[in-house]
């Protein structure tokens, strides 16, 4: 009897230490490698060459979205800018990287003073068709152009996820729109660094 | 006598068969000054006995303004314009985040959180409505 209750202790001290060690993230676990990928951002008034690799050592937030987007995108950066804002010492090594699928409306300028307004470390890029077509396919993101009869010009289907890259460079979690919570995502940032 | 009698009977029931809408919590997204667009949210209630039909909508601060509607599709955002929104009676049609909203188009102006904006809607039966909306910030 009494090594039958022994017993049970020591299986449920090992079940609370198996649970307690694996940690569980917000966002949904992806781990594999981010492919890296360089665009066109600005920086003190010209044009400037941005790759992910770039940010080796920071937690990088990744969207992609455009600047004509009115709900979905300023939405999305005002998630990440309360996030940031719950972090402290982690601040500093945390960027937010908006990639804009709009070439056509958004220069690397506009995107970037687009970001600016949501708070420091906040990097606004774009590119060429082929690029984006290709980095967004790398990243499981769809974006299509859609004509229309709206007076706001075409408007831009897409996916709105926000992609947890940590200092390794690892793809390590994507967050799908019910997932875009600061408290979720600021968790999470806090387990990586 | 008989025909007065019906007479009012019918005004009368005209008179309450009618669409009543309140348009309740407008506000506007405060969005970065070098954007163009916007979008506005409010809750339109139809406390009426009959359906409205909301035809269009302006703002005072952008050069037009369209009623548009988003919608997720396997991770995909889509917005659309929607030509009209019909107000059943007795019910409710929220626009807000992620969701229906009044799209601002060509902003005259830069949005600042705590700003007023006047957003006019167009029903149908109703007529006009105008609301002031509060500008909010979503940092
Ligand atoms: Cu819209």
């Amino acid at each position: 009897m009494k090594s039958k209750i022994l017993y049970l202790v020591i299986i449920t001290i090992f079940m609370v230490l198996a649970c307690s060690s694996q940690k569980k993230f917000n966002g949904t676990i992806y781990d594999k490698p981010a492919k890296d990928f360089c665009l066109t951002g600005w920086e003190e008034g010209k044009e400037r060459k941005v790759c992910l690799k770039d940010f080796k050592g920071k937690v990088v937030l990744m969207f992609f979205g455009y600047t004509h987007c009115p709900d979905v995108c300023p939405t999305a950066l005002g998630v990440l800018a309360k996030t940031v804002g719950k972090l402290e010492k982690e601040r500093d090594r945390v960027v937010v990287l908006f990639v804009s699928v709009d070439p056509e409306r958004d220069s690397p300028e506009l995107s970037q003073k687009y970001l600016s307004h949501f708070g420091q470390n906040f990097i606004g890029v774009t590119g060429s068709k082929e690029d984006l077509d290709r980095i967004t396919k790398d990243y499981m993101a769809f974006y299509r152009k859609v004509k229309g009869n709206s007076k706001s010009g075409y408007l831009v289907d897409h996916t709105a996820y926000i992609y947890l890259i940590d200092p390794e460079g690892t793809l390590k979690l994507i967050y799908s729109s019910s997932k875009q919570k600061p408290d979720l995502i600021a968790d999470d940032i806090k387990r990586i660094l | 006598m008989k025909k007065v009698a019906l007479m009012i009977l019918i005004c009368s029931v005209m008179a309450f068969s009618q669409p009543k809408i309140i348009v309740k919590d407008p506000w506007v997204r405060e969005v970065p000054p070098v954007s163009k667009m916007s979008a506005g949210f409010l809750t339109i209630i139809n406390t009426g006995t009959v359906a409205d039909r909301l035809l269009g909508v302006s703002c005072d601060a952008s050069e037009s303004a369209e009623i548009h509607s988003m919608t997720q599709d396997n991770g995909i955002m889509r917005m659309r314009k929607v030509d009209s929104l019909k107000i059943e009676p007795g019910k409710k049609v929220e626009l807000r985040p992620g969701g229906l909203h009044i799209m601002l188009i060509n902003l005259k102006r830069p949005l600042k959180e705590g700003d007023k904006v006047k957003i006019t809607l167009t029903f149908e039966k109703s007529g006009a409505i105008t609301v002031k909306a509060t500008v909010r910030s979503m940092k």
